[in-house]
C-alpha cells in the first residue's frame, strides 16, 4: 500500500465527521462546504464529496432546501437534521477519545514515561 | 476556428466548444457508468452537474463567452476523475473495479468497434472492422466481397452488422474507434485532422503507416485469437441455421420427395401430416420459429461479441433473453413432439384370409401404382422413390412386405393384413382399418397392388400392408419370374427345415427382393 493510499484512507474515515462539524455551524452549499475542505487539505478532488453528502442525506442526517443563485446555477443548501446533530454528537465524543489515544501512543517514548514515573 | 454548440447545464445556458462538450459528455458517460449500479446515482449526478455550471459560470467573464477545452480540462480535474473517487462507496467497489480496468484500457487505446462513415463505401461497416484489426479496409473488403459470391453470407452479415454497430459520431469514439487515448490532445488533433481530412488526400497513406507501427501489436495474447476464431465459427454456424431455417421453415421450399397434387411437400406440410390436431401444430411450428430464431440470433450475437470484443449491458442483456425464448421454444417442440411420439406408440394389426387355392404353384402378379394407365405400354416402373403420394384426401404408400410359411394342409392360403399405430389399441386398429389394398385371388393367380392408400385425416401413423401366404410341402410361388420355394435349398442345411420362413419385398417400383 502507498502512502497515498493510507493518506487517502485516513482522509475516508474522518470526511463525514467532518461535513457534518462545518454544517452544524451553518447551513451550507456543496461549493462552500468543498472550500472549507479544500483549506484544510481534507480533499484532493471535488467529486469525493457528492456521493458522501447523497449518503448522509440518505441516512437522514442531513437535508436541504433550493436557493435561487444570481451568479450561478440554483444552489441546494445542506444542513443538519435531529439525527444529524445527535449523530454529531456521539462523533465529537469517539473523535476526541480517539484523538487522545493517537496522540497517547505517538508521542509515547520509552525515556518520557520513565520521567514521569519518577516525577 | 472551431464550432460552438449550446448546451443547457440544470437551466445554465453555455456556448461551448464542440471538442470541449464531446469531452465533457465522455466524462458524464463514465460517471453515470460507474455509478449506474447505484440507487442515488441520480441524486449524485445533479449534484455534480450543478458544480460543474457553477465552474463553468466562473470561467466566462464579459470578454470570454465560450467555454473551451482547456476550460473543460480544468474542471474535470477539478473535480477529479470518476475512477478517484467513486471507490470510496465500498457497495460499488467491484463495479469500480470493472469501471477503472475499461478506463485503463481507453488509456492504452483499447479499440472499439464502430461504423467508420468518413472512409465508408456503403455504411462503413468495413472501413470499422479494418480500423479495429489495423488492417486495410481493401482487405476487409475483398472478405465481404467473396463471402458474398461464394456461400451469400456476405449481405446479411453486412446488414447484421449494420444494424448492431454503432456508427462513431462523436470526436471521442472516433478515438476509440483507432484506439487512442481520451485527452485534451488527442481530441483537439481529432478535431483538426477532421478538418484536414476534407483538404488533403495524403491523409490516408499517413493513416497506413501510422497502423503499420501498431501491428506488432495486433495480437497480442492468445486468448483475442481464440476468442476471434470461435465467434467467426458461431456466426458462420448462425448463418448456416438461419439459411437452413428460412428455407426449411419460413418458406417451405418443397424438399421431400412426395408425390403429390402440388408436387413435392415442404417440412412444414409434412409435419402437419404427422402431428395430430390443428392447435398442436401451431405450438409445435411457433416453437421451432421462437426456438430457431433465438438459437440463430444467439449465436450470431455471441460469435460478434467475441469476435469484436463488444461488452455492454444490452449485448448481455440480448444474450439472456434469446437463451430464454430458446428455451421456451425448445421446451414447446419437445412436449408437442413426445405428445406426438404417444401416437405411435401401440401397436394394431387386423388380418384377413384372402382366398385358398390347390395346385403345384402361385403365382403373384404385381398391379403398379399406374396413376394413368391407359396407354397400350405395360408399366414397368412407376419411380416410385418410396415415399409418400398424396392424391386428394388420401396418402398412398408403396411397398408390400410378403412372407411365405409352410402350410399346414395341401392348400395355399393368402392372407392380408393391415396394421397402423396410434395412441391406443383401439384407436388403431381403427386406422388399420381404414387401409385400403386391393388384392384378390383368381385360380392359380394373386392380383396384389404394390400401394395401399388410407386418409389424409389418419395422419401418417406407420400404416402397413403385409400379405402371408402359407405354401403346402413341396409346392412353389412365382413372382416376377423369381419362384420362391420353402426348405428346398440343398446348399442350405438351415432351409432343410420344413417349418423355415421366408420374407420378401415388393418394392414401390415393381421389383421384388427376395430375404433369404
Amino acid at each position: 500500500m502507498s502512502l497515498e493510499n493510507t493518506q487517502a484512507q485516513m482522509r475516508k474515515g474522518i470526511l463525514e465527521y467532518c461535513i457534518l462539524s462545518i454544517l452544524d455551524k451553518k447551513e451550507a452549499y456543496p461549493s462552500e462546504i468543498l472550500e472549507t475542505l479544500k483549506d484544510a487539505k481534507l480533499i484532493v478532488v471535488e467529486g469525493t464529496l457528492y456521493p458522501l453528502l447523497t449518503r448522509l442525506k440518505n441516512m437522514e442526517l442531513l437535508s436541504y432546501r433550493w436557493e435561487e443563485s444570481q451568479s450561478g446555477p440554483p444552489r441546494k443548501y445542506f444542513s443538519l437534521t435531529k439525527m444529524g446533530k445527535a449523530f454529531l454528537e456521539e462523533l465529537d465524543s469517539t473523535w476526541s477519545e480517539l484523538s487522545e489515544a493517537v496522540n497517547k501512543i505517538t508521542n509515547l517514548q520509552p525515556s518520557e514515561s520513565e520521567e514521569k514515573s519518577e516525577l | 476556428m472551431k464550432k460552438t454548440v449550446s448546451v443547457n447545464i440544470k437551466g445554465m445556458n453555455f456556448l461551448i466548444e464542440e471538442d470541449a462538450y464531446e469531452l465533457l459528455q465522455d466524462y458524464m458517460n463514465r460517471l453515470s457508468h460507474g455509478l449506474r449500479n447505484e440507487k442515488d446515482s441520480k441524486d449524485i449526478i445533479e449534484d455534480i452537474e450543478l458544480r460543474i455550471a457553477e465552474l463553468c459560470t466562473s470561467r466566462l467573464n464579459d470578454k470570454k463567452q465560450v467555454i473551451e477545452i482547456e476550460d473543460i480540462q480544468i474542471i474535470l480535474d477539478t473535480l477529479g476523475d470518476p475512477s478517484q473517487y467513486l471507490d470510496e462507496d465500498e457497495s460499488s467497489s467491484q463495479e469500480f473495479k470493472e469501471t477503472y480496468e475499461q478506463k485503463t484500457y481507453q488509456q492504452n487505446g483499447e479499440r472499439h468497434l464502430f461504423r467508420d462513415l468518413e472512409n465508408a463505401s456503403i455504411a462503413g461497416v468495413c472501413a470499422g472492422i479494418a480500423n479495429y484489426f489495423k488492417i486495410d479496409t481493401i482487405i476487409i473488403r475483398a472478405i465481404f466481397l467473396i463471402m458474398f459470391f461464394f456461400g451469400g453470407f456476405g449481405f446479411p452479415l453486412y446488414v447484421i452488422l449494420w444494424i448492431v454497430v454503432p456508427k462513431a459520431k462523436s470526436t471521442i469514439e472516433k478515438l476509440r474507434m483507432r484506439g487512442k487515448p481520451i485527452t485534451v490532445d488527442s481530441v483537439k488533433e481529432e478535431v483538426e485532422n477532421a478538418a484536414k481530412r476534407f483538404e488533403t488526400e495524403t491523409k490516408s497513406f499517413a493513416n497506413r503507416i501510422r497502423r503499420e507501427d501498431h501491428l506488432s501489436h495486433r495480437f497480442s495474447s492468445l486468448g483475442k485469437i481464440i476468442g476471434a476464431i470461435v465467434g467467426v465459427f458461431l456466426i458462420i454456424k448462425g448463418l448456416f441455421f438461419l439459411v437452413m431455417l428460412m428455407i426449411f421453415g419460413v418458406i417451405g421450399v418443397r424438399v421431400i420427395p412426395v408425390q403429390s397434387d402440388n408436387g413435392y411437400l415442404s417440412l412444414p406440410e409434412l409435419a402437419k401430416m404427422t402431428i395430430e390436431t390443428q392447435s398442436d401444430y401451431n405450438w409445435g411450428y411457433a416453437g421451432v420459429m421462437v426456438a430457431g430464431f433465438s438459437i440463430i440470433f444467439f449465436l450470431l450475437l455471441l460469435g460478434i461479441k467475441l469476435v469484436f470484443r463488444i461488452r455492454n449491458r444490452w449485448s448481455r442483456l440480448s444474450l439472456i433473453s434469446l437463451f430464454i425464448t430458446g428455451f421456451i421454444g425448445s421446451m414447446m417442440v419437445l412436449v408437442i413432439g413426445l405428445k406426438s411420439g404417444r401416437e405411435l406408440s401401440i401397436h394394431g394389426e387386423l388380418e384377413q384370409e384372402i382366398g385358398t387355392y390347390y395346385g403345384e404353384q402361385l403365382t403373384i402378379i404385381p398391379h403398379l401404382s399406374a396413376y394413368a394407365n391407359n396407354n397400350k405400354f405395360k408399366i414397368k416402373s412407376d419411380g416410385d422413390w418410396g415415399m409418400l403420394g398424396i392424391k386428394g384426401d388420401k396418402i398412398s404408400e408403396a411397398g408390400i412386405r410378403i412372407h411365405y410359411k409352410p402350410s399346414s394342409d395341401s392348400l395355399f392360403h393368402v392372407y392380408q393384413t393391415v396394421s397402423a399405430h396410434s395412441h391406443s389399441h383401439k384407436a388403431a386398429l381403427e386406422k388399420a382399418k381404414n387401409i385400403r389394398h386391393s388384392m384378390s385371388i383368381d385360380s392359380s393367380v394373386v392380383n396384389l397392388n404394390n400401394y395401399y392408400t388410407y386418409p389424409i385425416t389418419d395422419k401418417l401413423r406407420i400404416q402397413e400392408v403385409e400379405i402371408y401366404i402359407e405354401i403346402p410341402s413341396g409346392k412353389t410361388v412365382k413372382i416376377n419370374n423369381e419362384v420362391i420355394r420353402l426348405g428346398a435349398d440343398p446348399f442350405n442345411e438351415q432351409k432343410m427345415d420344413e417349418h423355415y420362413e421366408e420374407k420378401g419385398h415388393l418394392d414401390g417400383d415393381g421389383t421384388y427382393s427376395h430375404w433369404d
